[in-house]
């Protein structure tokens, strides 16, 4: 029978190999500095254009399909910083990981391959909360009274939408990342799927400026309760009812995701080979 | 007789290409697939807008549609001929490969730059882009004079001229700094603002990319052209940006060569 003692320190041990896999992700960002910047940067070009479109298209209209100019403006600036926080290339680095015969580290070792990438990720968005910082404070000094207009009691559901968004994102992707059991080459996919993914969770444009029929079928899928219900509780577009279903619903997801995720890996570590010296 | 000479490489490079390419087939038709979807949202977004609004700015969704389809059409025929070429400069270096591509008894520009073609996003950018612009065209009814169809089609050469240009300028940063992929990446998103007419932007961005980046001059000033919205001043204008960023070319090109030393014993 083990002891009190010896628990505690298999827990404590546990623990510290996921703080290692954080400290290796904020490592890897901190790495590759450079590309990293730019990375960033590149995130800034879209937003500038898509906010000069809309404050065209606000030039001949005071308000386009129950939207304010300073609403677009708001709903914008926090797809931003939250696209930073809540992108993940799990899916490129896994299927990378996959094809190179590299997956076997993990077979061999006492680590859950689902945690790690979880906590890896978190590493990573250690790194990424600096730039977010930066962009907050810019937008408090030059924005259209971005975060005057959000609420405290918005403020702090949407912070438990966006965790709740986090985790969901994290496992649609890891999710996706094993089909690369099944086939060799699928970069491609991925490529599309990060486009459409983007777009169709509303990145772009709000879900409800889409079609009624897209709107529809997004109120069945995971990405309803992402990117878009975060950004639209922060700024108090829903009710209190509406966020907690909403939330609700974010967890059903996870819970769902969670065992997709555990059914892909058990049936896809079975079509695994690797050869090697 | 060069120019044979060249357009007969260029041919069995391009075929080459399609060879490779067809070797992989799902892949080739995947990314058909993914460059598809690349082209019809950035179409969608301003569609959707429009389900809501009948003008942004003074344009309406088929005017739009006329500015995608030259700047898809622009991108398609870029991915087909030169993108490949241009990506691998920096790999061509890193690898030591650039002691092969001087060998050879033809213009190092030349082959340095289309000796791979990105078949598959090409094809869609050009299906798509000519769906897009037949599509605008026809909705906007405009009566166009054969004058300017054929002044319109010469802006596009002369686009496409200076896409080369800007493209192969910021490839051949990888002779000086080891790692310019990032900065191409900037490139390629910096090329969005080649979709849009300039008039979206504050006026200083909007200059920056008309004369300073003349990245309006690679589509936008064409198809405005073909709707008539421009007087024939900006052919000229069009002329001296391409005379001076061909020009760029051979004179960057001419120092890159003299800082590269092999990698090769």
């Amino acid at each position: 029978m083990l002891s009190r003692e010896s628990i505690r320190s298999n827990r404590e041990g546990h623990a510290e190999k996921y703080i290692c896999c954080i400290k290796t992700g904020l490592q890897e960002l901190l790495t590759y500095r450079f590309q990293y910047f730019i990375s960033l940067l590149l995130l800034l070009i879209p937003f500038a254009i898509k906010n000069c479109i809309w404050l065209l298209a606000f030039r001949n209209n005071d308000e386009i399909a129950g939207y304010t100019l300073d609403a677009i403006l708001r709903y914008n600036y926090l797809i931003l910083i939250f696209s930073a926080l809540l992108s993940t290339n799990v899916h490129w680095e896994i299927a990378n990981e996959i094809k190179a015969g590299d997956l076997s580290k993990y077979l061999a070792k006492p680590i859950s391959h689902r945690s790690y990438w979880f906590n890896k990720g978190l590493g990573n968005k250690a790194g990424q909360l600096m730039y977010v910082l930066f962009l907050i404070v810019a937008m408090y000094v030059i924005g259209p009274n971005v975060f005057k207009k959000i609420e405290f009691t918005y403020a702090v559901s949407g912070m438990i939408a966006f965790v709740l968004a986090y985790i969901m994102n994290f496992l649609i992707f890891y999710n996706f990342s094993l089909l690369s059991f099944r086939f060799l080459e699928i970069s491609s996919f991925f490529t599309a799927l990060d486009l459409l993914m983007s777009f169709l969770n509303g990145e772009y444009l709000p879900i409800d400026l889409m079609p009624d029929a897209w709107v529809r079928i997004s109120r069945l899928l995971p990405i309803h309760n992402g990117i878009y219900f975060v950004a639209q509780t922060f700024m108090g577009t829903y009710s209190g009812q509406e966020i907690i279903s909403g939330i609700g619903m974010q967890i059903v997801w996870i819970a769902e995701l969670v065992l997709c995720a555990s059914q892909n890996w058990k049936s896809g570590v079975k079509l695994y080979e690797s050869a090697g010296i | 007789m060069a120019l044979k000479r060249y357009l007969g490489l260029l041919g069995l490079f391009i075929k080459n290409s399609l060879i490779q390419a067809l070797a992989y087939r799902l892949d080739f038709f995947v990314s058909l697939i993914t460059d598809a979807c690349y082209c019809l949202v950035r179409v969608l977004f301003v569609g959707f807008m429009f389900q809501h609004v009948s003008a942004v700015g003074n344009w309406s969704f088929e005017y739009f549609m006329v500015y995608f389809g030259c700047a898809f059409l622009m991108e398609g025929l870029y991915m087909f001929l030169f993108f490949n070429g241009h990506t691998r400069i920096s790999l061509t270096i890193l690898s030591g490969e650039m002691d092969y591509f001087l060998s050879k008894p033809i213009s190092e520009i030349f082959y340095l730059s289309f000796h791979s073609s990105n078949i598959g996003s090409g094809i869609s950018n050009l299906i798509l882009g000519t769906c897009y612009f037949w599509y605008g065209i026809r909705n906007i009814q405009l009566s166009v004079s054969p004058k300017r169809i054929v002044l319109f089609i010469i802006l596009m050469l002369f686009g496409l001229v200076l896409y080369f240009s800007i493209s192969f300028i910021i490839n051949c940063l990888s002779f000086w700094v080891l790692q310019a992929g990032a900065l191409f990446n900037l490139f390629m998103n910096l090329t969005d603002l080649q979709r849009y007419p300039g008039e979206i932007f504050p006026n200083r961005i909007n200059f920056i990319v008309t004369f300073i980046v003349p990245f309006q001059f690679i589509a936008i000033i064409p198809a405005k052209y073909l709707l008539d919205e421009i007087g024939d001043k900006y052919i000229i204008a069009s002329l001296f940006f391409t005379i001076t960023a061909v020009a760029l070319v051979k004179i960057i090109y001419h120092f890159a060569r003299k800082a590269y030393s092999s990698g090769r014993g």
